[in-house]
């Protein structure tokens, strides 16, 4: 009696050991990660979805998504980032933030950059190491309107072209209906001549919808304007914004504003409002972000009826960057979270992503999707041709802010691009790291 | 006596011009995405209400829960704020305490950037893991709310006859009977105007929310501004999202409107 | 004597639950700030050293800062005179019973129960040109004006702001009106005074220290203001819409100094510190 009550004491003490052995091993540990509302944290939530109930139960780990609002999440990252919090264990930040990230993440390791667009891979390194993940790959592209630029080779509308042309731009031209291969003096007699102050008969009031208010985002898109014309932020090391290629790219922001192929409240101007004078008929021409084709394919005045060119100009001429997703230096879980982007940095997660909605920066991936949205084509083509980047260090989102605020005004006509170049150089010349 | 209509048609315009961002968001709210990209005239009912259904909870927002910790963290600011200012209030003004001094602290706490106050907060609330809670919201709201409160109380109390509280000093009654049975009854009113506009004022917090909150403790402002993505503004879904987010105070504040006014002036002369 | 004491003693626990707030949480941030203030301190350097009255130095010799200083103060006093004006006239007219009374009180209360961040984007909507209500209604009337031009944003940002605060005003002022009693105006009724009169000679002297309180509250407010104006126009262009509450934000969250910030927050309220005194003298604290 007492031998088997022994015995069955034994059989449960062993089975709480071994239990207690097993049991940490089916604990999972929980990784926060932040990211963006929209398409994006949407598309997220699936890969997230499928980890936890697949590979995630092998690793033991469990990924919980936090969305935080567009406008904020950087501005509540930095007071994290600050305060050497633990309360995240991934931060989201993207290719013109990770200088100023870099000192609060840890590297990355192992990852394979040939699965990866090369343009956005490479910008998320900081001293040739990995910081962040890319996610979603951003760029410019001139979008107009397909039916109005093929419209101008008729016989009258080349007559009309060549008039207005001289009369806004000083130069006589003839209409070129392939965008792919426009100049900037291309851009600006189509969109003078799609001008009703101009051309009375315009379908459209404006050719042009500039992004011309105070925000860095504006700025990396006023770049492509600055690099189609051969320009650059620094020469061998020097600011370089004070020269003849600085101040065209200025002109033409001010000639499109000044000359009134725009709309004059495009002061202020951002992204959405782009869309809005393109979806509302009052616009057919913009340089502007990839991600809008959804919208502008698809609703108003535009859809079906929206083309995609390169930024004007010759060489290296878009801005590109990825969003990324970053490892906390301070998070208390940096195994659990290395597990989660191994797996992140697969193609077989991001097909989830892309499937969801995203646009991964995999060109696997998105060859194979370019059925569901033609524009990733165009990502491909144009992130390996004229994809470039400034890659100006830990302050250069600052250096974005900063150039927004001194050119504005000069975008606007308020002051000239010989009086806000010598700033610009300054603000360069100060924020280099 | 003859009706005022004229007073009809000069507050119903001021209302009119005050309500267009409301009229505005409903308007936007019951119109289809392509109906809204196309022009401010164009119009194209949203039969299936979509963009009602997708503040309510597309996607992962989940709203039901941010309304509810705005409707908590509103209710408990507005209750936290008026235990801590009504008493310190009457000592200020009856009792003489720190007089000046208190309500010059409290004016310049109104002065600072919430900025100054952003990651000191987030640093102390880590502290005391309160981050992410509605309680660490709570504390940041009456924070916010201190400085209006005791104003309001002080000007009041200032108000009420001395003669009332002087009568019953003489009759022996200590100080805390005479707030307990005699200022705070006569306090209704104040405590509904302090109520209502300290509930509006933390229901439409926003920075504090953003850095202060993450999954758990999210309120509607925050929640609201998730419409705004980097493939666009979601122009109905938000508009659907604030003409939700105005009932709450709205209803609040119709319901407190008796009393509203009557408590900012505390009426205790009036027969 | 006892009373006095006991009387010292229950002005002590009264207050105690404010002094305790402010303690615990006010007191450790305040120094923390100010620490932040006297230091460098940027989100993109990993060490935060001490740096004196550097910062101080250089937000006095920061063009930037004095300019947005300007501007907000005449945005402030602009957008305070006519709120005030325009929430005391709507507050007189309130003042009596009328039609309708109970339902528009609601209505012209709604501005301030939409959050400024959440009104700030709706007012982005309506204001646009393409899709926009309002240029819409403007454009159907002929008047092709643009709201943002230089020589109207002023006005425009006023007006948003006046649309969005009066209502706190005219709150304000109608209860102050309550306080007023009946016999007076009765009185001056029975005297022959005309309503104007009536107005000028006795609401408005009685009135002045509430709407002195009521001016400076929204004063001080309106110097916080950050959200519509930022989303509208990002401070530009350039920087001549630019608020002091912008400036700051900006130093912090997209420069990422936040020694500066702290420090221009703390320059500003040593700067308004000198109206505080006028404030307090309002409440007549002595006067029991």
């Amino acid at each position: 009696m007492r031998l088997r009550k022994l015995f069955t004491a034994a059989i449960a003490a062993s089975a709480l050991v071994a239990g207690m052995a097993i049991a940490p091993a089916y604990a999972a540990t929980e990784v926060k990660m932040i990211l963006w509302p929209g398409p994006e944290g949407e598309a997220m939530q699936k890969v997230v979805d499928a980890y936890n109930a697949g590979q995630g139960k092998k690793d033991g780990v469990v990924v919980k998504q936090v969305l935080l609002s567009r406008d904020n999440t950087f501005a509540k990252e930095a007071a994290l980032m600050k305060a050497k919090s633990s309360e995240y264990d991934i931060y989201f930040t993207a290719s013109y933030l990770v200088g100023q990230h870099a000192p609060y993440l840890s590297e990355i390791k192992g990852v394979n950059d040939k699965i990866y667009l090369k343009a956005s891979i490479d910008g998320l390194k900081v001293n040739k190491k990995q910081m962040a993940l890319p996610l979603d790959t951003s760029l410019h592209f001139m979008y107009y309107r397909t039916d109005l630029v093929s419209s101008l080779s008729s016989a009258a509308n080349t007559a009309k072209y060549k008039q207005i042309s001289k009369t806004v731009l000083g130069k006589e031209l003839s209409p070129n209906t392939d965008p792919e291969t426009w100049s900037w003096d291309d851009a600006l007699a189509t969109a003078a001549f799609f001008t009703q102050k101009y051309n009375p008969d315009s379908p459209t009031k404006y050719g042009y919808a500039l992004p011309a208010k105070n925000l860095l985002y504006n700025t990396m898109i006023w770049n492509d304007v600055l690099w189609g014309l051969g320009g650059n932020w620094y020469k061998n090391g020097q600011p370089n914004l004070n020269t003849a290629s600085g101040k065209a790219a200025i002109d033409i922001y001010r000639t499109i504003y000044t000359k009134e192929l725009t709309s004059p409240e495009s002061s202020q101007w951002e992204y959405a409002e782009t869309n809005a004078a393109l979806t509302s008929g009052n616009a057919m021409m913009a340089l502007q972000w990839n991600a809008a084709y959804s919208e502008l394919s698809k609703t108003g005045a535009t859809s079906g009826k929206v083309g995609i060119a390169a930024p004007p100009g010759k060489g290296q001429r878009t801005h590109v960057h990825a969003l990324a997703v970053g490892l906390n230096k301070y998070s208390k879980k940096q195994a659990a979270a290395q597990k989660w982007m191994k797996h992140l940095a697969t193609v077989g997660a991001m097909k989830n992503y892309a499937a969801a909605g995203g646009v991964p920066s995999m060109p696997e991936i998105l060859t194979t999707m370019v059925s569901t949205n033609a524009s990733f084509a165009n990502i491909i083509t144009y992130a390996g041709k004229y994809g470039y980047s400034e890659s100006a260090g830990a302050r250069e989102f600052d250096i974005y802010a900063k150039l927004a605020e001194v050119l504005s005004p000069a975008w606007v006509g308020q002051k000239t691009a010989d009086e806000v170049a010598s700033a610009a150089d300054a603000a360069l010349k100060s924020l280099r790291k | 006596m003859k009706k005022q209509w004229w007073a009809t048609f000069t507050a119903g315009t001021f209302a009119l011009i005050f309500m267009l961002p409301l009229f505005g968001a409903i308007y936007t709210s019951l119109r289809t995405d392509n109906a809204i990209a196309s022009g401010p005239f164009v119009w194209e009912f949203d039969q299936g209400f979509t963009h009602y259904r997708n503040a309510m909870g597309a996607a992962g927002y989940d709203f039901e829960s941010f309304f509810k910790n705005s409707i908590m963290i509103s209710t408990g600011t507005v209750i936290l704020t008026t235990l801590i200012s009504l008493p310190a209030a009457y000592s200020i003004v009856r009792l003489g305490f720190g007089g000046a001094w208190l309500l010059r602290i409290a004016l310049g706490l109104r002065i600072l950037p919430a900025v100054f106050f952003i990651i000191p907060f987030y640093k102390l609330f880590t502290n005391l893991a309160i981050v992410d809670s509605v309680r660490g919201l709570v504390l940041a709201n009456t924070f916010v709310n201190l400085t209006l409160a005791l104003l309001i109380f002080s000007s009041a109390i200032k108000d009420l006859p001395y003669e009332i509280e002087e009568a019953a000093h003489v009759d022996g009654a200590g100080v805390f009977r005479i707030l307990r049975s005699i200022v705070f009854p006569l306090m209704g009113p104040g405590l509904a105007a302090v109520g209502v506009l300290t509930f509006i004022f933390s229901w439409s917090d926003y920075l504090f929310a953003v850095v202060l909150s993450s999954s758990e403790a999210t309120p509607v402002t925050v929640g609201a501004a998730n419409f705004v993505t980097s493939y666009g503004v979601r122009w109905g879904d938000i508009s659907a999202a604030v003409t939700l987010s105005v009932l709450p105070p709205l209803i609040f504040a119709t319901l407190a409107q008796k009393y509203l006014v009557k408590g900012l002036s505390s009426g205790a002369i009036k027969g | 004597m006892i009373r006095q004491r006991k009387d010292k003693v229950s002005a002590f626990v009264l207050a105690s639950p404010l002094l305790l707030f402010l303690s615990a949480l006010v007191v450790w941030p305040i120094y923390l700030g100010i620490k932040t203030s006297l230091s460098r301190d940027l989100l993109s350097e990993f060490e935060i050293t001490p740096a004196g009255l550097d910062n101080f130095k250089a937000i006095l010799s920061t063009p930037d800062f004095w300019s947005a200083l300007r501007f907000t103060i005449l945005f402030a006093v602009v957008a305070t005179l006519l709120e005030g004006l325009l929430g005391f006239l709507l507050a007189l007219v309130f003042d009596r019973k009328f039609p309708g009374k109970r339902t528009l009180f609601s209505m012209v209360l709604v501005p301030i129960m939409i959050a400024p961040s959440l009104m700030a984007v709706m007012y982005r909507l309506i204001l646009n040109e393409n899709i926009g209500i309002i240029p819409g209604f403007l454009q159907k009337f002929g008047w092709d004006i643009s709201i943002f031009d230089q020589k109207y944003v002023f006005f425009t940002l006023v007006c948003l702001d006046a649309i969005q605060y009066t209502s706190f005003a005219f709150l304000l002022v109608y209860a102050a009106l309550q306080n007023i009693p009946q016999e007076i105006y009765e009185s001056a009724a029975i005297d022959g005074a005309r309503y104007r009169q009536v107005i000028a000679r006795i609401t408005i002297p009685i009135l002045r220290p509430a709407l002195a309180i009521i001016a400076m509250l929204r004063l001080i407010d309106s110097f916080r203001t950050f959200d519509t104006i930022y989303i509208l126009t990002g401070g530009g262009p350039g920087t001549s819409t630019q608020t002091i509450g912008i400036y700051i934000y900006k130093t912090a969250f997209i420069t990422g100094d936040f020694g500066m910030a702290s420090a221009a927050s703390v320059t500003l309220v040593l700067l308004l510190a000198p109206l505080m005194p006028w404030i307090i003298k309002q409440f007549r604290l002595d006067v029991k």
